[in-house]
């Protein structure tokens, strides 16, 4: 089945660099398509009067896009296929671009003969009307021709061109005054359309990331007195534009904090990484601070309107030891147990690697590397714990790659002999040897023991003993945690946010992620609903944070807590952990009495759960008790962890879980069609205004990541602009009234008896209803494409027919579920009083 | 045989065309702007280098990794059928470049009979087979039993492959040197 993940994005002040290699506009002209070096395609919207705004951007892509193309229209959708230079063995091309181009001029004015003009490349070209020729140039340049009526093809040389003025004028089209910016060839195309209301458009991308048009008037004529006129642009746009008009959806995830802390302005994120089993989010800064603070409430403060009671009491650390930008940060418990879940470490522009305890703050360990900024730390391959149990890979840009034993606190190796970057890392556990597989196909082969180089190969058996090493590698660990890049890419999610760096943006890693998260549910890790993904971007550093939804886990964390409440006394457990709860319910009980005993807690918010809120607390000014107790919860948990992996710390709470379906209700729920709806959904169901539009995506099945751009249908969070949406968005949002009225109606009686603070009872229940809603209708979207994929194979529509048994199976819940809900209603309202 | 080397020098140069076709795309992005053009931008240089040097190490690659061609691949191949007379039915030749060397190897078949009792397997892509490497060629099933390789240094190949690997070092020490500034860079490339 597919499954698609909803998606927010949150972007940074810098828009992600594309630099367009390839453009298209299709057919109805009201969207153009461009594919970048960094591998991303970007659809901008065109408006009828030639405005252009950027509408979506689509990570799928590692390699650069080269061309893209329509494909058949399947009832009046637009289908675009792009390739890109990923094969191991591209074609070349047999012929140099000058002669090539200028025969395809040619080709197409079978008329005349060759027109050689100095130092430009003639890139295409096109015939305008009869006897009227555009071509334009690698260099962004494009000339009307008007060539001779009676067609002799002998009248017109080159040389003559300027004696033959009446006939043949060159017609200047346009200059970008770009002059200047042409490190890379322009891409340029021309859509010639002679209906009504199309126009023809002349289009160009550039490497910056610009897309200008103009708008070719339908009779081209020069100036009276012969000389040529220039046509002006009619347009043009980057996504650096759009960044800049909507800054404020362009904010990163904690500018606000860094913003709080010196008052000089937001420091830039320059590496991130989320801790999914703690909710934490932890944030290198340029200036070399880091910032761990909660992920969900991050999250929730930077999307949401009036938070500001939660932005003030966000939770935040802050680390400081880098005296420059942090370039990459790694949480090696996240993936293997056998790391200190304490430890996390950060690598920066120093060359300075520092070991950190996360619960505390303290710094435990500083490896001064000095060999450059430090560009990628990885985990050693599980299969190598045989050996030593916490050992980290760390590349350098200098291209050495250091070997630290965290437990000891050393450097066991620092290799420096590699003249071109690394690529490819591999341990050979039988031998103790360190593979270090480089840019241009060359290998380094370190005894680690040692120190010293024991080979260096290239060519063919460089690449023999990489995949000798790769395969048994495999076969040992599973394709658990390789540390090749490769594998990186196509096995696991073990690096997943260093690795993007080097591939644009890692969209292969989503799905394994995704994948990995499944299997680490099975094996008895929880995993949380809500994930946060950073993504760095190649060229710049523009990097933005992803929030991923889990919706079916959602859902069902949702309604089992639902219905845990009515029927056991522990509503903070829901079934799904309840195997594993029971240990550590005792456990949190404990630490919950020991607050209770220590001082009182201040709730941060109306329902701030007590586990989060120890977890960590903000920098000074929050009690101090709470903070020792979380220690000391931690402690235990140190114990622990290594038997029970990170249950304890990865346990999820109904809050965090109704607090995550709030968040993604809110990005979903159209605010501004109508006022009693957001005001009913403010109040009622404590679902709250966002703080402006946010970008919502899709993450698709073969980890295809879809987002829309900041500005792309904005409509500053108030009036909707188009009249078509409006009517869908009506749709819902009548329903939603509905339902509220009805549950109003409901609830009122009861309200009336029992005070005030059963208003938590409905407004749950509705968010879970809302959201099962959501997640039903998300299910049935899905399973169709399933069914009607037709190449697929009998046996997985049958999946898919069972999948349909399952929503049925699962449909009749729902109208019980809103049948009894009076008795139920009573049930829980009763048990949060209890609480 | 002499002429049969002379006559296949065309499909040899298939290869060094291949190379030499990746080294002008390469001349191509360095000459293709004005001789006063400065730059602009670190960022602008990295990725020019980037292009470049994917087009050296194409070019470099062809001529380091032979094609691993499957038996049937050579023997439908061009480079068996140009021989004038024709070779014998039982003779499959290959012609390649193997970094500095021309390499010519020659594969003496015998025909598998239909009803033998060896199981059949048919071998998979390699830049040489062993004898004893089987194939299935035009409902007709072979064995390979012998096979000669002749091996010839060609001076300026070395050369070139030399020039490549220094180039690419270059390129890359340009790279490096630009990226120590990085860190310097007021990010906003255009």
């Amino acid at each position: 089945m597919k499954t698609s993940v909803p998606a927010v994005a949150v972007w940074g002040r810098a828009a992600p660099s594309h630099s367009i290699t390839a453009i298209m506009v299709t057919d109805d002209q009201h969207t153009i398509v461009t594919g970048s070096q960094e591998g991303q395609i970007c659809l901008w919207y065109l408006s009828s009067d030639l405005k252009i705004s950027s509408k979506e951007i689509l990570f799928g892509h590692t390699a650069s896009v080269t061309c893209l193309a329509k494909a058949r229209e399947f009832e009046k959708q637009p289908y675009v296929v792009s390739a890109t230079e990923n094969g191991w063995e591209p074609k070349p091309i047999c012929s140099g671009f000058q002669l090539l181009k200028v025969y395809d001029y040619c080709d197409f004015s079978l008329l005349c003969t060759e027109l050689c003009e100095s130092g430009q490349c003639f890139a295409g070209g096109e015939v305008l009307a009869a006897y009227r020729l555009i071509i334009w140039t690698e260099d962004g340049h494009s000339y009307i021709y008007q060539l001779l009526n009676s067609g002799l093809s002998k009248s017109i040389y080159p040389a003559d061109g300027k004696v033959l003025k009446e006939t043949v004028y060159p017609h200047l089209l346009c200059f970008t005054g770009m002059k200047e910016n042409k490190s890379f060839p322009f891409v340029m195309g021309f859509m010639n359309e002679r209906k009504e209301p199309f126009y023809k458009v002349l289009f160009s991308g550039e490497a910056s990331g610009r897309i200008t048009l103009w708008h070719v008037p339908d009779v081209p004529v020069s100036t009276y007195d012969g000389s040529p006129k220039e046509i002006p642009i009619t347009a043009t746009w980057s996504l650096q534009d759009n960044f800049d008009q909507h800054h404020s959806m362009s904010e990163g995830i904690i500018d606000h904090l860094c913003a709080s802390e010196d008052g000089i302005g937001a420091a830039v994120v320059s590496s991130s990484v989320y801790l999914s089993g703690l909710d934490k989010l932890v944030c290198g800064c340029e200036n070399g601070k880091i910032f761990v603070t909660l992920g969900l409430k991050t999250a929730r403060a930077r999307l949401l309107g009036n938070m500001s009671l939660l932005k003030d009491t966000l939770p935040y650390k802050v680390l400081n030891g880098h005296s420059s930008r942090v370039t990459c940060l790694l949480y090696p418990h996240d993936k293997s147990v056998r790391f200190d879940p304490s430890w996390l470490l950060s690598g920066g522009q120093d060359s300075v690697v520092i070991c950190w305890d996360i619960f505390t703050g303290d710094i435990l360990h500083q490896f001064n590397l000095q060999s450059g900024p430090v560009t990628e730390l990885l985990r050693s391959p599980e299969n190598y714990r045989v050996k030593d149990q916490s050992i980290v890979c760390c590349v350098c840009s200098d291209h050495s790659v250091a070997i630290l034993h965290l437990q000891k606190r050393v450097c066991l190796l620092h290799a420096r002999k590699h003249l071109f970057p690394v690529k490819k890392i591999k341990f050979d556990p039988v031998e103790n040897l360190l593979i270090v597989g480089c840019e241009d196909n060359s290998v380094y082969i370190w005894e680690i023991e040692t120190g010293t180089l024991e080979r260096h190969e290239t060519g063919e058996t460089a690449r023999a003993i990489l995949t000798a090493i790769e395969d048994s590698e495999y076969l040992v660990a599973d394709a658990l945690l390789p540390v090749s890049q490769e594998s990186k890419r196509s096995k696991n999610s073990g690096y997943k946010h260093s690795s993007s760096c080097k591939h644009g943006m890692g969209p292969y890693n989503l799905t394994h992620t995704e994948k990995s998260s499944h299997k680490l549910t099975d094996t008895s890790c929880i995993q949380q609903p809500f994930t946060i993904l950073p993504v760095k971007t190649k060229w710049n550093s523009a990097n933005f944070h992803i929030l991923l939804f889990d919706l079916e886990k959602l859902e069902e964390l949702l309604l089992s807590s639902q219905l845990n409440g009515v029927k056991s006394s522990k509503s903070f457990h829901n079934q799904y952990s309840l195997e594993r709860a029971k240990s550590t319910a005792e456990k949190r009980a404990l630490t919950l009495k020991r607050i209770k005993t220590a001082g009182s807690i201040p709730p941060v918010d109306g329902q701030v759960d007590a586990t989060s809120s120890n977890q960590i607390c903000r920098g000074n000014d929050a009690p101090r008790p709470i903070e020792e107790s979380g220690a000391m919860k931690r402690q235990k948990k140190k114990k622990s962890s290594r038997k029970k992996k990170m249950q304890t710390s990865g346990s999820i709470d109904v809050n965090i879980a109704s607090d995550t379906a709030k968040l993604l209700l809110s990005c979903l729920l159209p605010w501004g069609v109508d006022k009693e709806i957001d005001n009913l959904c403010v109040r009622h169901l404590d679902i709250l205004r966002l703080q402006c539009q946010v970008s919502l995506g899709l993450v698709s099945d073969e980890s295809h990541l879809s987002l829309t751009l900041p500005g792309w249908n904005c409509t500053d969070c108030g009036v909707l602009g188009e009249h078509q949406n409006k009517h869908i968005f009506n749709l819902f949002s009548r329903r939603v009234l509905d339902l509220s009225n009805k549950y109003l109606a409901a609830t009122e009686g009861q309200t009336g008896r029992e005070g005030p603070e059963n208003v938590y009872g409905p407004r749950d229940l509705e968010t879970v209803f809302l959201f099962s809603r959501i997640a039903f209708i998300n299910r049935i979207i899905n399973v169709p494409s399933a069914v009607t994929d037709e190449s697929e194979s009998a046996q997985k529509s049958e999946s898919g027919h069972d999948k349909w048994r399952n929503v049925e199976a699962a449909t009749p819940a729902f109208p019980s579920f809103h049948g009894d809900f009076p008795s139920r209603l009573c049930g829980v309202t009763y048990q949060d009083g209890n609480n | 045989m002499m002429a049969a080397a002379m006559a296949s020098a065309a499909e040899r140069a298939v290869l060094i065309q291949d190379a030499r076709n990746h080294v002008n795309q390469a001349i191509y992005l360095l000459m293709n702007r004005d001789v006063n053009y400065q730059f602009k931008t670190g960022s602008e240089v990295l990725k020019l280098m980037d292009a470049v040097m994917l087009q050296l190490s194409r070019a470099r690659n062809r001529l380091t990794t032979p094609a691993t061609l499957t038996l049937p691949e050579i023997a439908s191949s061009g480079l068996t059928k140009m021989f004038t007379p024709a070779l014998p039915p039982d003779i499959l030749v290959n012609f390649y470049i193997n970094l500095n060397k021309l390499c010519l190897t020659v594969y003496q078949l015998h025909v598998l009979q239909p009803s033998t009792t060896k199981n059949f397997k048919p071998a998979g892509g390699s830049i040489l087979h062993n004898p004893g490497a089987m194939f299935e060629f035009g409902s007709q099933r072979y064995e390979v039993s012998h096979v000669h390789k002749v091996e010839c240094v060609v001076p300026w190949l070395n050369d070139a492959l030399v020039f490549f690997t220094v180039s690419l070092q270059l390129c890359q020490q340009l790279k490096d040197k630009i990226s120590v500034f990085s860190s310097y860079w007021n990010y906003r490339p255009y």
